[in-house]
């Protein structure tokens, strides 16, 4: 039989202290991270302004990769912490995005598989109250329920993300999930979060 | 999971575009404005010169058919016919009773009867410069390491109007190394080649021609021109640095815009003379080892220091210096020394990328 060797995958980290030298390589890293990158912001802003953040994003990235932390291999949660910047200077968009959704009139999606089926109604009917709950919350609290709820960042990630304490990053969570809770009608204050990380 | 976070989780979802994939233009969007930025190599870190990485000063009224050329040292300059400027008979004594805008005026009057270097749209700006920089690094011990990139002497080919390839080699100073080639993507009709690694593949991008047309020559327009934020800089870097300290830092790319066009650079230099702070040193070394006349303005902690041939005030080039703790990313780094350097030795116009004058 024969063996099929594949070549190591670089870590993040290395490809970004090669394309120093050899800027073409930082393709590699568009390549890898691209979609979830762009995903998440199109989720935060809608398709135009999210070709824009994105593009944003990794010029930033390839500007600032001089100074990229080579102790990290996983260069994920440094672009996501960029993408966050970028994403606040399109403040407004999010706020026209969030408010389209809130008025949003819930319709009921497509037949999915049966035991999704009632999921989907509940998130769909949900859909305008955790809009208008989101553009509620303040900024830096947004940022950090979302990096956790859409963009799949841990703690830690997040924390690296945004620059801020893993403490911080669970009392803002806290916060943010406190107030998502009572847009949904969870009126109770002491509503134990029995997921925390 | 809760129901608050498996609900916004499928609200996500819910929001997720069409296609999984980000569209095909912004892989070309991006892959183009970082190949645009890297011939300005230095500005992928955080250096004052990274984004000041050009300037241009002594002309020639020497134009052969084929190949412009003028030289930067000051026997090009005597060639050219163009005196001295100043009444300075003893240059030896003189620089220590100039002051800035007297600097200043002398360079400008230097380029004064210049004639303009006349470049066709299918031709190409040769540049060649020695230069310097440097790179911070996080290590894992969580410290901030600076290093050093050069000095390199570097020979560029820039498109005149932007829509041909051009060409950038360099190698160590003083080595024998191989030249290191990289191409200059043009841009023909909106598109660019794509990236080294998918050769067939193109971009969508604009032309950066070599030359900057438009460029004020009246003194007060360069002085507001000066003022102004132009399209690379970084806002966070910049944010709180005086305004005078912006401007004067915005000298050396303006006249790297300004490479081909002496009446645009004269207005450049008479501007600079109205922006106050500033102070000279009669005698500074340029990375090609030749002696001059600073004039530099301090502000962040970089004394940004633009360099004059001492005899004919000719522009030589940059040097920009740490003086004191520097911003890097989210902390600070207390270093001294240069920080980036540019000798200007040679601009010509010529036919061919790889054709030197």
């Amino acid at each position: 039989m024969a063996v099929v060797t594949q070549p190591p995958v670089e870590a993040d980290a290395a490809v970004i202290r090669d394309s120093l030298a050899e800027p073409d390589r930082f393709a590699e890293l568009y390549d890898r991270y691209a979609a979830q990158l762009y995903r998440y912001a199109y989720r935060r802003v809608g398709a135009g302004p999210a070709e824009d953040v994105v593009a944003e994003t990794f010029l930033a990235a390839f500007q600032k990769r001089g100074s990229y932390d080579q102790a990290r291999p996983d260069a994920r949660p440094w672009l996501f912490g960029i993408l966050t910047r970028e994403l606040a200077r399109h403040h407004r968009a999010e706020r026209a995005h969030l408010r389209a959704l809130s008025r949003a009139v819930p319709e009921h999606p497509d037949a999915g598989p049966a035991d999704r089926v009632a999921d989907r109604v509940a998130a769909h009917e949900s859909r305008p109250a955790l809009a208008s709950a989101l553009a509620a919350l303040a900024a830096g609290d947004r940022d950090v329920l979302l990096l956790v709820a859409w963009g799949d960042l841990s703690y830690e990630e997040t924390a690296a993300a945004m620059g801020i304490a893993i403490g911080t990053v669970r009392s803002r969570l806290h916060r943010a999930r406190r107030k998502v809770r009572a847009a949904l009608g969870d009126t109770d204050p002491t509503h134990e979060m029995e997921d925390d990380q | 999971m809760s129901n608050d976070l498996m609900l916004l989780r499928e609200m996500g979802e819910s929001l997720d575009p069409p296609i999984g994939e980000p569209p095909a233009d912004l892989r070309r969007r991006v892959l183009t404005g970082a190949l645009a930025m890297r011939g300005r190599r230095f500005r992928a870190v955080r250096s004052v010169g990274a984004r000041l990485a050009w300037g241009v000063g002594a002309l020639s009224s020497v134009a052969a058919v084929a190949v412009a050329a003028l030289l930067l040292a000051p026997s090009a300059t005597m060639i050219a016919g163009h005196a001295p400027p100043g009444t300075n008979s003893d240059p030896g004594t003189a620089p220590a009773e100039l002051d800035a805008g007297r600097v200043f005026a002398l360079a400008a009057q230097h380029l004064a009867n210049a004639p303009a270097l006349q470049a066709r749209p299918n031709q190409f700006v040769y540049t060649e410069s020695i230069r310097i920089g440097i790179v911070h690094m996080l290590e894992s011990n969580n410290q901030w390491k600076r290093f050093t990139e050069g000095p390199d002497r570097r020979r560029m080919w820039e498109s005149v109007d932007g829509t041909r390839n051009g060409l950038v080699r360099s190698h160590p100073e003083g080595s024998n190394g191989a030249w290191q080639s990289s191409v200059i993507p043009g841009c023909r009709d909106g598109r660019a080649p794509g990236a080294q690694d998918r050769p067939n593949v193109t971009v969508s991008c604009e032309p950066f021609p070599a030359v900057a047309t438009g460029l004020p020559t009246d003194p007060d327009k360069m002085l507001s021109y000066l003022y102004r934020p132009g399209p690379y800089e970084d806002a966070d870097w910049n944010r709180g640095v005086p305004a005078d300290q912006l401007a004067f830092e915005r000298i050396p790319y303006v006249l790297y815009l300004a490479k081909l066009s002496p009446a645009v650079q004269a207005a450049v230099f008479q501007a600079a003379a109205r922006i106050p702070g500033v102070t000279v040193s009669p005698n500074v070394v340029d990375l090609a080892g030749r002696h001059g006349i600073g004039v530099a303005r301090t502000g962040r902690n970089i004394r940004a220091e633009l360099l004059f041939d001492e005899q004919t005030y000719a522009y030589l080039g940059v040097n920009y210096l740490d003086v004191g703790p520097v911003p890097v990313v989210n902390t600070t780094v207390d270093t001294t020394g240069l920080r980036y350097g540019e000798a200007i030795l040679r601009v010509a116009v010529v036919d061919r990328t790889g054709q030197m004058p």
